[in-house]
């Protein structure tokens, strides 16, 4: 128990203590709620920013805070002392439930900081767009604020059962905020969300089970310590490992779980009624930060515990990337909703991530080929869900402003909103572009790194993935000529469209301005996490090679 | 020895009968363990029997009565010959308490459906389904 | 049998048996001095159940004298059940602390040996009591028997509760019939205590037309093992099955089919009692008949206190150590993978069943059902487990398995008491403002009463088995036993996934409520609901959610460490 562990449960459990504080206020004075849950929410934000420009040790490639009274000679079950130094002696934790080896462990690293970042920066934002809610203000907030602390606490966790808790936390509130203040369909949604959420969860819980009960052998607890597992996965603890067939089943287990998140076709069906569905703010949150749960779960866990499963499914797992790129682009195309074609051009982004993650490649020797390319594609997978959490909660949060004027969002009844509403019309566009991947933007970076990677796992996929950024030009680039230019609004209420008021230009602008600077300058996100994703790399490669060597390994996992 | 048919019955029919065939020799029956746990047998199924076929709901419980008046000869009757000891007979009266303490709970709650439906036929119970 | 005895000695021995050593136990042992020693005398142990008996006896007078004016029923029973419950803390507590230092205090036995004293068994009482002290106070709450009506109504659910209490304990043939029936009777007659509904009644008769039934054959089937094994006294079960059946090699002759019919009669009395498949019929009636508040009670303290009697009654057959049942280990395997793959069925007909209800009653019944199955796959678990002797050779990692497998069962049993209770709560209150128990009447109900759909909500996850609740970390630790046994045999993990598939069925119905409460707009000719934080109604509700909450929570490792003590206690 230190300074950084009440850092990070502050930054996890300081919206629940808002959510508390919120519903003891009088149901009546809305305003001071409102307030209250913004000075929350914002309060988080800095603690973030706190945490990454204050705390984060970007020369320190592992997981941190070092405990400082642990890094010691002791080798503790480890091969070495170096590498217990790098996996078990980090993060912060305390006990939860002793008997069953559960703890309550944090901590951060060049892969998560970005994310937490993200997270708070977006719940900040969508508490601003907040204000469009009229309905049940109290318990909009209140669920809000757990939400929050659901994904801040998925972001923070190295335990794999405290993972696993939020993951499901984050549900709850998900499931009234989709289901109460959502659209016409919003029952069919919120259910739908909530069912396929569930049957992954269900599955990781399976993976879990596997995991833990694989890690305890003779006198030795089992554990949930994701580090741990990782280290036992990746071979480094002697007469503990899992072999490559339960790796297999546990990767696939875990792979669908988040794959369900990501998501990737073919799992994918879940997230345009849920976004079209949610309420502006909830959409924002949905893009922004719940998809990269599922990118973050895959690079924390599914891989470095099963780096042998992933080597063999990663051919799959780069095809059903490519496949959300292409799938998810046509199918933005084809729509006619404003809305449903953000959500689609989801699935088609996110399937850059996945792509970026999976091109594993090894020669016919075992070795690995080309790992600098590995890298770019990890790299630019990270790039790209906080370049595509900072595009699409700002295409959502377009997306909302005009409806919340005109309650349309039919693509062909719109037109010349950039004459009605310059301003609104020009933050829009910019973030489209965003979206869309123009140079020196957000989007950009990551889709280039992504794909130049891909080309040394299969030319073929390059192009085909490669051909998804011409498709996305060209749904982007069509939506914004029937929505923005044109001669004129052709759709019903034209009196209503009014300009941006300041907390929606405030929202626009701040989305905007994020999205220059990354693709400006990428290296302010780059160096956050290159030491990281270097190690990730570096460590998996030497993982699989290890985990493949039968060795003393296979008789632990028997016996358990 | 080992290839010996398989009896489904713990009892053989067959020895029971023979052992009730009379006896001019011994001029009586020899009575022992099993026949009285084939009285007991015959009670419970007797009774088993009854509670599946009646459709009147006191002939239900007087199955009931049948099946725990079975399994009490089966205490008395190894109470005698077995290691059981007193405790078979023991363990009979305190079935005989709780099955006439059964009976009046069940009797009053069969006056109370009565009561309210006019019937106590237990097809008439079907307004709780689904 | 001790026979060299004459009777004056005979009957000083049943005496000190009784009363012990020193009348007033370790209290007086204390005033003279000397070191407690826990209570050696059987009536200071059966203290508990001594003063549900008073206060059975203090509601009769009630009664007959016609004291209610002074004394309410209610406040007898709430009396009544608080100082009972008092006294079992104080003994769970004594006893936890003695476990070390005297361990001839693990397994004391009462009354020459029918009641067994320990830890497993004063947890179980614990459970009860409280639960009883639960009800009792929500049955005030609720005004469910008027002031006339009390005493009888607070009789029936103490005669109840005092068999259940016998149950826990039983350690002899005859008390698991005779606490099964002390349990069922005054049950029966709590189903039909709406004595003017139609619905009531019928509830009523087709529980005590199906119970008595069950009890029978159950009886029927105590007969034959009693017979065939020559006792009714548990520790002495599994020498004597050993006894019987080791001497011959293991076949299909009369000995063994005799025995196993015994036992499959006997677990069909169970399967009756804990509503298992496909002996669950009675369930839905029953609970759709009798009012809120008693659907609630019978769903957890008979189901728990059946499943503490299953467990004591399958270790007894099994023996303190399994080489004690020698041949009928693999007959024991097997029954373990018979059970969890009954249970996993009786889940599965259970989540399916539920949908289609609009009675809120009937579809927490169906999910009793459900949930019986759950709690019944960490009992095959714990067989499997138990019995695996051909791959795990060494006893003590079976029987820490083993008692993994059971402290998930009683974890599970302690929060589905929680949640269930609330459940019922929450649906008794809005029948008491509503006059509806329809789900499709919930409509807008969380606008109007705020606390009661938190409630629900939080009850409802946990039962669908959601972090952060209790549900959860219950569900949680019966499904890593399950995962455990399935390494001894893959049909486990068969039922394993079955269960996980399970909870996303019952998804639906769990949140169907949900949608009522949260989503669905208020029927226009609806009565308001007013139950705010504030009034005992609210508070109480909101009691059990945050209860839920901090089993799942901070409450996890205090009830996980506890359970895994007491479960600990049923293996050497």
């Amino acid at each position: 128990m230190n300074d950084t562990f009440w850092l990070l449960t502050a930054i996890i459990f300081l919206p629940t203590a808002g959510a508390a504080g919120v519903a003891l206020i009088k149901k009546e004075s809305v305003e001071t709620m409102r307030a209250f849950a913004l000075a929350i929410t914002f309060a988080t934000f800095l603690l973030s920013i706190y945490l990454t420009w204050g705390v984060f040790d970007p020369t320190d490639p592992g997981i941190q805070p070092k405990a400082p009274e642990l890094v010691s000679k002791d080798a503790g079950g480890f091969k070495s002392a170096e590498i217990a130094k790098q996996y078990e002696q980090r993060g912060v934790s305390t006990k939860w439930i002793p008997g069953w080896n559960i703890e309550y462990r944090l901590g951060y690293d060049g892969i998560s900081v970005p994310l937490v970042l993200l997270t708070g920066l977006i719940s900040f934002l969508g508490m601003v767009a907040s204000w469009s809610i009229q309905k049940e203000v109290k318990g909009y907030l209140i669920l809000y604020l757990l939400l929050e602390t659901g994904m801040m606490g998925v972001f923070l966790a190295l335990d794999f059962f405290l993972f696993y808790v939020f993951w499901e936390v984050m549900l709850l509130p998900m499931y009234f905020l989709i289901g109460i203040w959502g659209g016409p369909r919003r029952e069919y949604a919120a259910i739908k969300f909530f069912l396929y959420t569930l049957f992954g969860s269900i599955l990781m819980l399976i993976a879990l089970l596997m995991l833990y009960f694989g890690s305890g052998g003779g006198d030795t607890l089992p554990t949930f310590n994701i580090l741990k597992l990782s280290a036992i996965g990746q071979g480094l603890i002697p007469d503990l490992a899992y072999s490559p067939a339960v790796q297999l089943t546990a990767f696939v287990l875990l792979f669908i779980g988040f794959a369900i998140k990501v998501p990737v076709w073919p799992f994918h069906t879940w997230l345009p009624d849920a976004h079209v569905e949610a309420p502006t703010p909830i959409s924002m949150i949905l893009a922004g930060v719940l998809l990269k749960m599922g990118g973050y779960g895959i690079l924390r866990i599914a891989f470095p515990i099963c780096p042998a499963g992933a080597q063999a499914a990663c051919l799959v797992l780069v095809a059903l990337g490519v496949i959300s790129i292409i799938y998810g682009a046509f199918a933005a195309l084809a729509q006619t909703d404003f809305k449903r074609m953000v959500a689609y051009s989801s699935v088609s982004h996110m399937g850059y991530v996945l792509l970026g993650i999976a091109v594993w490649k090894l020669t016919d020797t075992g070795s690995v080929d080309g790992s600098r390319f590995w890298l770019q594609g990890i790299n630019g997978a990270m790039f790209q869900m906080i370049g595509h959490g900072i595009s699409s909660a700002g295409m959502f949060f377009m997306v909302g402003v005009i409806y919340d004027r005109v309650h349309h969002r039919d693509l062909n009844k719109f037109g010349g909103l950039i004459g009605l509403m310059p301003l609104y019309g020009g933050i829009a566009i910019g973030l489209f572009f965003a979206g869309l991947g123009l140079p020196g933007l957000c989007g950009f970076i990551g889709e280039v790194f992504v794909v130049l990677s891909s080309w040394n796992y299969s030319p073929v996929l390059a192009i085909v993935a490669a051909s998804g950024v011409i498709l996305t030009a060209g749904y982007i680039l069509w939506a914004v000529q029937r929505v923005y230019l044109g001669p004129e609004y052709k759709g019903p209420h034209p009196e209503a469209i009014t300009p941006l008021t300041e907390r929606e230009a405030f929202v626009g602008l701040t989305l905007l301005a994020f999205a220059i600077i990354l693709g400006v300058f990428p290296d302010t996100l780059f160096s956050k996490m290159k030491t990281s994703t270097e190690q990730f790399v570096s460590t998996m490669d030497a993982g699989y090679q290890a985990s493949l060597k039968p060795a003393t390994t296979t008789a632990a996992v028997e016996k358990k | 020895m080992n290839h010996s048919p398989v009896k489904f019955f713990p009892v053989s029919v067959k020895a029971v009968l023979k052992k009730y065939r009379f006896d001019p020799q011994n001029r009586g029956l020899s009575v022992d363990l099993s026949s009285y746990l084939l009285v007991g047998a015959v009670l419970f199924v007797a009774g088993v029997v009854c509670m599946a076929t009646k459709r009147n709901g006191i002939g239900v419980l007087m199955g009931v009565e049948l099946v725990l008046n079975g399994a009490n000869i089966n205490f008395v009757a190894f109470a005698n010959y077995t290691k059981l000891g007193l405790d078979g007979q023991v363990i009979s009266l305190f079935v005989i308490v709780l099955a006439a303490a059964e009976a009046a709970v069940a009797l009053a709650i069969a006056l109370s459906f009565y009561n309210n439906h006019l019937t106590i036929d237990v097809d008439q119970a079907n307004q709780l389904q689904g | 049998m001790v026979c060299d005895m004459n009777f004056s000695e005979l009957l000083q021995r049943v005496v000190q048996d009784t009363v012990g050593t020193n009348p007033f136990g370790d209290l007086g042992r204390v005033w003279q001095g000397q070191q407690p020693t826990l209570s050696d005398g059987s009536l200071l142990m059966f203290l508990p159940e001594l003063i549900v008996v008073g206060t059975i006896l203090a509601l009769l007078f009630v009664r007959l004298f016609d004291l209610d004016k002074v004394f309410s029923g209610q406040s007898v029973a709430l009396l009544g059940s608080t100082v009972a419950l008092l006294v079992a803390v104080v003994q769970f507590l004594a006893l936890k602390n003695f476990d070390g230092a005297a361990s001839d205090a693990v397994h004391k036995t009462m009354f020459t040996g029918l009641l067994v004293y320990d830890a497993f068994g004063v947890f179980f009482k614990v459970f009860l009591l409280l639960f009883l002290q639960l009800v009792v106070y929500l049955t005030r709450l609720t005004g469910l028997p008027d002031r006339e009506d009390a005493p009888d109504f607070y009789t029936l659910l103490f005669g109840s509760t005092l068999g259940m209490l016998l149950m826990i304990s039983s350690n002899n043939l005859l008390m698991v019939f005779l606490g099964i029936e002390m349990t069922s009777v005054p049950s029966y007659a709590m189903v039909g205590f709406l004595k003017g509904r139609r619905t009531s009644s019928e509830a009523a008769f087709k529980y005590v037309v199906y119970g008595a039934g069950a009890a029978g054959v159950m009886l029927y089937g105590i007969s034959l093992l009693a017979g065939l094994l020559g006792t009714t006294n548990f520790p002495e079960m599994a020498v004597r099955l050993n006894m019987v059946i080791g001497t011959h090699p293991l076949k299909m002759d009369a000995t063994l089919l005799t025995l196993l019919l015994s036992i499959v009669m006997i677990l069909v009395g169970f399967a009756f009692k804990l509503s298992i498949f496909p002996f669950h019929f009675w369930g839905p009636d029953a609970f759709e008949g009798a009012s809120t508040e008693v659907a609630g009670f019978l769903s957890v303290a008979s189901k728990g206190a059946a499943f503490a009697l299953l467990l004591r009654v399958l270790l007894a057959l099994v023996g303190p150590t399994t080489e004690q049942s020698g041949l009928m280990v693999p007959v024991y395997f097997y029954l373990g993978i018979a059970i969890s793959v009954l249970a996993a069925v009786t889940a599965t007909f259970g989540n399916l069943a539920a949908y289609s209800q609009n009675n809120i009653k009937r579809m927490l019944a169906y999910s009793t059902i459900a949930h019986a199955g759950y709690m019944l796959m960490a009992v095959g678990a714990m067989l499997v487990l138990l019995n695996a002797t051909k791959h795990v050779p060494d006893a003590q990692v079976r029987w820490d398995l083993a008692t993994r497998a059971v402290e998930g069962l009683l974890f599970y049993l302690w929060v589905y008491m929680l949640m269930n209770l609330g459940a019922f709560a929450v649906a008794a209150f809005i029948r008491n403002e509503l006059f509806s128990e329809d789900i499709t009447d919930f409509g807008g109900l969380w606008t109007q009463a705020p606390v009661l759909t938190f409630a629900m909500a939080c009850c409802m996850f946990s039962l669908i088995g959601m972090p952060p609740f209790g549900g959860f970390t219950g569900k949680f630790m019966v499904f890593s036993s399950l995962f455990q046994a399935g390494h001894y045999h893959w049909a486990m993990w068969g039922v394993l996934a079955i269960a996980g598939l399970n909870t996303v069925f019952s998804l639906f119905y769990y949140v169907r409520v949900l949608k009522f409460m949260f989503i669905a707009p208020a029927k226009d000719d609806a009565r308001r609901v007013k139950v705010p934080l504030t009034s005992a109604a609210g508070s109480y509700v909101f009691a059990l959610a945050v209860l839920v909450l901090w089993t799942g929570m901070w409450g996890a490792k205090y009830l996980s460490a506890t359970a895994h003590d007491v479960a600990s206690v049923l293996f050497p």
